[in-house]
């Protein structure tokens, strides 16, 4: 609701929408291992399930949305 | 100056009839599948709730909103085309233009914001964010990327090497770099306020600051710290509001030793004046079983007080917020949330944990709890038509074509 809210109503204010809202990992990426040894990734370290550990795929994946999103949201603005 | 224009009623009045037309296959064709038919009814209240509050809106710039427009489309593009390869996340690359290929934003960033102060204010969520890019820069540049926490987040001067940064910080007390420090280094600030609604008061003593506040709205605490003085002085501020939170009682396991108690759904579903969405509009019942189809109505009424949080608290709530940054000169990003991965919240669910039927349209095969759908429903879970564009780049719904290039012509 706030990807689709937000676009519009920011604009106004001056304020560019950077969505975070990347598509999720295939569930082959969150499990290590086959058969009685498989480990879903996200138990290491959890602390919750929106602040993912560093090391996880999922959290390379917030890295990339955000930072390569601001990079790219800068890049435009010149 | 008010932004419908005479000459504009005309476009208005030709646009509301188109989109009415769009809508109208939406609702009377029986074949579209049940996620499609709740989006379409999230997206009719929230194009409402747009068109209320942009219309009486003075923009802050008129002309750059069509400008802020395309940068936009093109980053929720990056996003939302982004594709998983092996283990790995990259940014969409058919977008226009395309994003550039680097395996280190973070070094990008150093070099794009030398100088540069970058404030983030929000909650947990931006304090991860802010937390993710310090470790990231520790990796490059091998420093630390410690913080105090999210309420005691004092400054971090970065993109130094380690040994400049050991030279420069020679005693117990971080001294605050000055321009000129900057400048030399080529180095920047980031720095983190801790505010869960962006409450925004010019003062500091004001009661929200100082006293433990608990949202009687939702029984959950809020927090929120001083910021806009810090706000006024940064070249970057970076914000966000989350989620409205599932109200503390749900997690009141009295009546249902597993589900939690989610009676409040119920109470604006049956209430005429809160009951946004209908799984049976116009009297088609759907075909499903007969278990299927009331987890569908549970999962509909989670929704529905979703949408109900966003239109009566979030909205609202951001509004002031908003208005009191308004005059800031610097560049100002709100960055969106990020899925709660259901197979990060389904691990370790007690067993007949409360499930409903998967909404989330990459994988049918997952289920997800009431607090995970109610989260994801506020966030992004609507705004997922980028996604299953093919190989050509974008493709828009109905309604992504026809409001947004409503809002450009009315700016």
């Amino acid at each position: 609701m706030h990807d689709n809210l937000l676009p519009n109503l920011l604009p106004h204010f001056g304020i560019v929408y950077l969505p975070l809202s990347f598509p999720l990992a295939p569930a082959n990426v969150s499990y290590k291992g086959t058969g009685e040894g498989v480990r879903n990734l996200f138990d290491e370290e959890r602390k919750e399930c929106i602040r993912y550990p560093f090391h996880i795929p999922e959290s390379k994946a917030l890295e990339t949305a955000f930072l390569g999103g601001l990079v790219e949201l800068l890049e435009q603005m010149q | 100056m008010t932004l419908v224009h005479p000459p504009f009623r005309l476009v208005f009045l030709t646009l509301a009839a188109f989109s009415i037309w769009c809508l109208v296959p939406i609702f009377s064709n029986s074949a579209i599948s049940p996620i499609h038919r709740i989006r379409d009814q999230v997206d009719t209240v929230l194009n409402a709730a747009i068109y209320d509050r942009i219309l009486p809106l003075h923009s802050k710039d008129p002309l750059a909103v069509p400008a802020i427009n395309d940068l936009q489309q093109s980053l929720a593009c990056y996003i939302h085309q982004g594709l998983w390869s092996a283990r790995s996340f990259s940014l969409g690359s058919l977008c226009s233009p395309a994003p550039r290929k680097s395996s280190t934003p973070a070094l990008t960033l150093c070099s794009k914001l030398r100088t540069k102060k970058i404030l983030l204010v929000g909650p947990e969520s931006t304090f991860h964010l802010h937390s993710l890019w310090l470790h990231s820069l520790s990796q490059l540049f091998n420093t630390s990327s410690k913080c105090l926490g999210p309420e005691f987040c004092t400054f971090h001067h970065v993109c130094l090497d380690r040994a400049l940064e050991a030279s420069l910080s020679t005693t117990r007390v971080k001294k605050f770099p000055s321009s000129r420090e900057l400048l030399t280094y080529g180095s920047s600030i980031l720095r983190f306020i801790l505010s869960t609604t962006l409450y925004a008061s010019n003062n500091p003593r004001d009661l929200v600051y100082t006293t433990p506040i608990i949202d009687p709205q939702t029984g959950v605490r809020t927090k929120n710290s001083f910021w806009m003085n810090q706000a006024r002085k940064t070249d970057i501020l970076v914000l966000n509001r989350g989620p409205v939170p599932a109200p503390a009682w749900t997690y009141s396991f009295d009546l249902d030793p597993l589900a939690g108690n989610w009676s409040f759904v119920d109470d604006l579903y049956f209430n005429a004046s809160t009951r946004y969405l209908d799984l049976d509009k116009n009297g088609e019942r759907l075909d499903l079983s007969r278990t299927y189809y009331h987890r569908y109505q549970r999962a509909i009424r989670i929704i529905n007080a979703a949408l109900h949080a966003t239109l009566t608290i979030f909205l609202p709530g951001i509004m002031d917020a908003l208005a009191a940054i308004q005059k800031n000169d610097a560049i100002i990003v709100w960055h969106g949330t990020w899925y709660l991965n259901p197979i990060c919240t389904n691990y370790d669910s007690p067993k007949g944990f409360s499930i409903e039927p998967q909404i989330l349209p990459d994988d049918s095969s997952v289920t997800v709890d009431p607090w995970t759908l109610y989260y994801n429903a506020q966030g992004a879970l609507f705004a997922e038509p980028w996604s299953h564009s093919d190989s050509k780049g974008l493709q828009c719904t109905c309604t992504t074509i026809c409001y947004p290039t409503f809002y450009r012509i009315l700016a």
